[in-house]
């Protein structure tokens, strides 16, 4: 792998029906977090699913830690360095939390059985399961499910680690610790989270994708996704005609994103003004209504 | 013990012993001295691996607080097969249980009230046409995401799908077929008539497979069902009532032997096709 | 790893009884540490030792009440212990149950270093050819019964028996 590139993706199209998901993507990405933000359909699912090797592209290639998921011993390399955690992750829910994580352990080849109980112990450890290891997983809350899954994406220190929506569903408290157990999996290796909450993006991205319809709006540092937004947004008593999105703020003013008439009161963008605004530009530059994507 | 030991094996020896450096006789000799004198095996303390005991005692201690595995999942270890094989069967296996005893159940009720009716030709026939959408019921609710909810997870591990799929399949099917044969018993057939079902069922299943590693499995196996019944319907229509059963090719000589070759060459492509087990939308409606 | 209960065994084995997970701990700690290294010399996979041994112990813990007081506890434990290593075994035939320190030929000068007194048991036993040592070994030392012993060493139970009729035979005339 050349200057640390762990996935890299060139002219990637999946298609459902007539809906492009992914619409002819390139992309390569290094070590670090990486945040995949989009709305509900833009694609970044059936996009995760193909870096997982659970899905294979129509056209395009895709490299995953300098291996072809196309070719079965390229695609049992990745794997064997691979966690993944699903947008729809199933479980057993009669198995304990423990055993659960134990079964996929023995499915990535963790035959030991003193080295697989440590480990298993160790996964369950860091997501803040380790009183509970022993319940049914029927009997968890639905934070702590979705922990479980994390936790055996995090079976053998994975070199890469693919994250679909992890964090939703997560009370503030366990958002905070989820983002710590990736940001320290971070240092060593890649990471790469879909979310549609900026302020994930925010807090743990180095990088920020922005999808929407199958095609990428923007890649690079979240600074730089604000910084095109500078000027963009401005307050007012009322609404105008010249923005894309404005809402009404707890303080009573609107806050307006789009082309502000002159005069207009502007003020600093966060990273989700200059989301909306990306997405809200995007939106009219499309002709007609907005297309429904097969899967997301 | 009661008995008090006059001789004791001082620290060079046990060091001796654990090391592994003690002749044959002495080892014995000192083996036979542990299991009588306490002091001696407090001795051995000291040169045990100790953190191999440490590890041992911490997996205790959470093999205690565990539940216990499935009483089913014992059995199967205790017959010799694998932990990732006995768990995979053990963790998905309630739907498919509770849809086997209705087959099942369907099955006998069918061959009871054909029974009553008193033709027994007719009967037999339509136990043999019958059959055989057993396992192809079996191969399809095998794919089916509900038969395995963490499907995603358990495909993106290093572990081949189509090695998965294949211990799935099997499990399933070795009991369909048999309770289908025991089924087979209560029809009143004439001598080996009633395991004519067997090859086409066969056929059935492994085309099944081969071609749902291209198309949505449910769509397959509606197609092949329907057509092997609709066949059955259309040779027999002119038949006499006593003669239904020569009246299928499936049945006879001919059909069988074409069950036998489809079976293999769909075998075969399910062989050469096993990559395709790999992704998530094998056999998949999406 | 210093065991600093007084309590004997058999008050250790009833108070596991009541679920007296400190008296497992004492237990464990009292007798684990020979059971493993006795066990590696049965076998030298790692994971077999440490399978078998816990097994033994989830034994103990779950069914204490086994034990019915005739003989001492450490040889019901090793009676337990020696037949989960065979059940670990029988799963994976490409491992072997094995004479301890086989092919090691002891020198007198270690005989007298050591200060076993065995006589001339000791060279005759040496000189036993290593599947009659098997034998001996399983049978004598390790308490298995003649069918226990066939299957540990994947032989017929009448191999089992001349094979330890004819260890007798040579142990005598060395004796003799």
């Amino acid at each position: 792998m050349n200057n640390g590139t762990t996935v890299e993706l060139a002219e990637v199209t999946k298609r459902y029906g007539s809906t492009a998901a992914v619409d002819g993507i390139s992309l390569a990405l290094g070590r670090g977090v990486t945040g995949l933000l989009g709305p509900n359909g833009a694609g970044k699912t059936t996009l995760l699913r193909m870096i997982a090797t659970v899905l294979a592209p129509d056209s395009g290639a895709v490299r995953v830690l300098g291996e072809d998921p196309g070719r079965a011993e390229g695609r049992l390399s990745i794997r064997r360095r691979l966690g993944y955690f699903p947008q729809e992750p199933g479980y057993y829910a009669n198995l304990t939390a423990f055993a659960f994580v134990d079964y996929i352990a023995i499915l990535k080849e963790m035959t030991g059985r003193q080295e697989r109980h440590d480990e298993v112990t160790r996964v369950l450890t860091q997501v803040g399961l380790d009183d509970v290891m022993h319940k049914r997983i029927k009997a968890l809350s639905g934070g702590m499910r979705r922990r479980v899954i994390l936790a055996q994406a995090l079976l053998g220190r994975p070199e890469l680690l693919v994250l679909d929506e992890p964090a939703s569903g997560l009370d503030p408290e366990q958002r905070l610790r989820f983002r710590e157990t990736v940001s320290a999996v971070a240092e060593h290796h890649t990471v790469l989270l879909s979310t549609h909450q900026t302020d994930d993006v925010s807090a743990l991205c180095q990088r920020v994708v922005v999808m929407d319809r199958g095609r990428v709006l923007h890649d690079g540092a979240p600074d730089a996704l604000v910084d095109h937004a500078r000027g963009h947004v401005w307050v007012a008593t009322a609404p105008d005609p010249g923005a894309r999105v404005s809402w009404r703020t707890s303080s009573g003013e609107y806050r307006l994103i789009g082309d502000p008439p002159p005069g207009a009161e502007l003020v600093t963008p966060a990273l989700e003004d200059a989301y909306l605004l990306l997405l809200g530009r995007n939106t009219s530059a499309a002709d007609g209504p907005v297309p429904t994507p097969g899967r997301a | 013990m009661t008995v008090e030991q006059t001789w004791h094996a001082d620290a060079d020896v046990l060091a001796a012993y654990v090391a592994g450096r003690l002749g044959r006789a002495t080892a014995a000799s000192l083996e036979a001295h542990l299991l009588a004198c306490a002091s001696c095996r407090a001795g051995i303390a000291p040169f045990a691996p100790s953190e191999q005991l440490a590890g041992n005692l911490a997996v205790l201690h959470s093999r205690i607080d565990a539940p216990p595995a499935p009483r089913t999942e014992r059995f199967l270890q205790r017959l010799g097969l694998p932990e990732r094989i006995t768990r995979l069967l053990v963790v998905t296996p309630s739907a498919r249980l509770a849809w086997l005893i209705a087959v099942a159940g369907a099955m006998a009720a069918a061959v009871i009230a054909a029974d009553v009716s008193g033709s027994s030709q007719r009967a037999t026939f339509a136990f043999l046409v019958g059959a055989p959408l057993v396992p192809l019921g079996v191969v399809t609710a095998t794919f089916a995401t509900r038969s395995d909810p963490a499907r995603e997870v358990v495909i993106a591990t290093p572990t081949p799908g189509f090695d998965l799929l294949l211990v799935r399949v099997v499990a399933v099917l070795v009991p369909a077929v048999v309770l289908t044969l025991l089924a087979a018993l209560v029809v009143p057939g004439q001598g080996g008539e009633g395991a004519l079902w067997l090859l086409p069922a066969l056929g059935l299943a492994t085309a099944t497979l081969a071609l749902a590693s291209w198309i949505p499995v449910r769509a397959v196996s509606g197609v092949l069902g329907t057509a092997w019944v609709a066949a059955a319907m259309v040779s027999v229509r002119r038949a006499p009532r006593t003669d239904l059963i020569e009246h299928y090719i499936a049945f006879r000589p001919a059909g069988q032997a074409v069950m036998v070759a489809i079976t293999l060459a769909a075998a075969a492509v399910v062989v050469l096709r096993r990559d395709a087990f790999d992704l998530i939308d094998a056999g998949r409606t999406q | 790893m210093i065991d600093l209960s007084d309590r004997s065994d058999e008050d250790l084995l009833l108070a596991i009884g009541e679920r007296d997970r400190g008296a497992f701990d004492s237990l464990y700690h009292r007798h684990g540490p020979w059971l493993t290294v006795r066990l590696a010399h049965r076998c030298g996979d790692d994971d077999v030792v440490d399978q078998a041994l816990q097994d033994t112990f989830m034994a103990v813990w779950s069914k204490p009440g086994a034990y019915r007081g005739s003989g001492a506890v450490p040889a019901w434990l090793w009676g337990i212990a020696v037949r989960r290593m065979i059940d670990q075994l029988r799963r994976r035939p490409s491992l072997a149950y094995r004479a301890a320190n086989d092919g090691l030929v002891v020198s007198a000068e270690d005989e007298v270093l050591v200060g076993i007194g065995h006589g001339e048991l000791g060279p005759a036993l040496d000189r036993l050819s290593p599947e009659l040592v098997m034998v001996v070994q399983a049978t004598v030392l390790d308490g298995l019964t003649t069918r226990e012993a066939a299957r540990l060493l994947r032989i017929p139970a009448g191999t089992v028996k001349s094979r330890m009729a004819r260890a007798r035979l040579q142990l005598r005339e060395a004796l003799a």
